[in-house]
């Protein structure tokens, strides 16, 4: 889900940074420092998760584990993917420091959708459910920001959108499986964790 | 189906390790700064030429410099670049058959010149940008990115989840790789893909539980030391200090990014 360096316009890139600022900023605000330690291991445990290749077919492709992000880390999801997307970048030159701002933004909203969506139904649904909802709709929301973003960028890009969202409804279901299989080991052996 | 794996080629400058003697080299921030100046004003480049330019004498440069380097230098370079890489391959194969307008009669197919431009002006602009990184970042290390973050006054929180993160980083890639080592090993060949999937996400869950467990022990730790990350305090190795030819490498940055900009 990261796009990559040279292809979003100046103005989205501005637009990203601003918005990843606010978000980084905010959720710097409601991080405690005593939570500094979980929020930086899950990060790191984010960020690997990101590097496991799942076999799809005759190729792979890499989990992004968004929901999962926002049910464990709320709002410290944010400060969380931007460590994350800026090592990414160092390392590997997935993304790019310039696009970093969107990249975060994007996948920051997205988090927090998932967040979202595991907790508004409460325990009106079984856990795994809203766990599945909460990957699916993660990947589904960044999907819609990543099209917004190469659309507003450039409008020749649109032709190439439903071929991209066809890919993300993919990973959409991989993720939601994933992530309800998480959770479901979670609350089996350290429920805590999702409580908090 | 084969069971998952996970890159191994995680870079040594994720060791966790820091660089307690920070190597000669120009301030974090000047280097940094520099990078996001000159990569910005390739963003709004509209001519193939400035990106595609740009792109070749850096890599270039690189090139010149991983011949120097150790062994294999030459052909990490090259595989760093390969993700940089992996969208515009997908902006080839879709833009000059997705975008209206005039057309060329090629190999058969009809490719669309204005996507065709498009595609060739992103992958420019994708490598010329990594290439500016590779030269500037890449010798500071994750360690060095770390210093140019303090140095840049932003918040110490941000900092501070930034260096426990890459402290982590190591350790725990270790853990994965052998779980999921273990789990292929463990897994019967007639697994069904229900029991291939809960093994796969009972290796993740294990390990984000472990990560934790391991963030109260480093929680506990950082307490008995005294180190509190709301106060500002940083952990401080560097010896390096701005100077003159920081101001002066920052100066050309500048110029050669309005040069950029102006006439690319």
């Amino acid at each position: 889900m990261h796009i990559s360096e040279g292809v979003l316009s100046a103005p989205v890139i501005a637009v990203g940074w601003v918005a990843a600022a606010g978000g980084v900023a905010w959720g710097l605000r409601k991080l405690q420092p005593e939570r500094i330690p979980h929020v930086a291991v899950i990060a790191a445990a984010l960020f690997l998760a990101a590097l496991v290749r799942f076999p799809i077919g005759p190729t792979s492709m890499h989990l992004t584990l968004l929901g999962l992000a926002g049910v464990l880390l709320g709002w410290s999801a944010v400060p969380a993917l931007f460590i994350a997307l800026m090592l990414q970048a160092i390392l590997f030159q997935f993304g790019g420091l310039v696009s970093l701002g969107a990249n975060t933004t994007i996948m920051g909203v997205a988090a927090l959708t998932g967040g979202l969506v595991f907790r508004l139904f409460g325990t009106r649904l079984p856990m795994m459910l809203r766990a599945f909802a909460s990957g699916f709709m993660a990947v589904v929301v960044g999907t819609v920001l990543l099209c917004a973003a190469l659309w507003l960028s450039n409008s020749d890009f649109r032709g190439t959108l439903p071929l991209i969202a066809a890919t993300q409804l993919a990973l959409a279901l991989i993720e939601g499986v994933v992530t309800a299989l998480i959770v479901g080991f979670m609350a089996r052996s350290m429920p805590r964790l999702l409580a908090s | 189906m084969s069971p998952p794996s996970i890159d191994t080629s995680l870079p040594a400058v994720a060791s966790g390790y820091p660089q307690f003697v920070e190597r000669k080299s120009r301030d974090a921030r000047a280097l940094l700064l520099a990078a996001a100046a000159v990569s910005v004003a390739l963003v709004m480049a509209r001519s193939l030429w400035t990106p595609w330019l740009t792109a070749l004498i850096l890599l270039i440069a690189l090139l010149w410099r991983a011949k120097n380097e150790e062994k294999g230098a030459t052909k990490t370079l090259l595989r760093r670049l390969l993700p940089v890489n992996a969208f515009m391959i997908f902006l080839w194969v879709s833009l000059p058959f997705t975008v209206a307008g005039e057309s060329v009669h090629w190999l058969g197919l009809d490719w669309s010149r204005v996507g065709l431009h498009l595609a060739a002006l992103s992958t420019g602009k994708a490598n010329a940008i990594a290439l500016v990184f590779m030269l500037l970042l890449t010798p500071l290390g994750i360690h060095g990115v770390a210093r140019a973050l303090m140095r840049l006054k932003l918040s110490p929180k941000l900092t501070w989840l930034f260096l426990l993160t890459v402290g982590t980083i190591h350790r725990l890639r270790d853990h994965f790789a052998t779980a999921l080592r273990a789990m292929k090993l463990r897994l019967s060949p007639d697994a069904t893909l229900r029991q291939r999937w809960d093994g796969y996400a009972a290796v993740l869950a294990r390990a984000f539980v472990q990560s934790a467990l391991r963030a109260e022990t480093l929680q506990k730790a950082m307490r008995c030391r005294g180190i509190d990350p709301a106060s500002g305090a940083l952990p401080s190795f560097d010896t390096k200090r701005w100077d003159n030819a920081d101001s002066a490498m920052l100066f050309v940055a500048l110029a050669l990014a309005i040069a950029l900009a102006v006439f690319g």
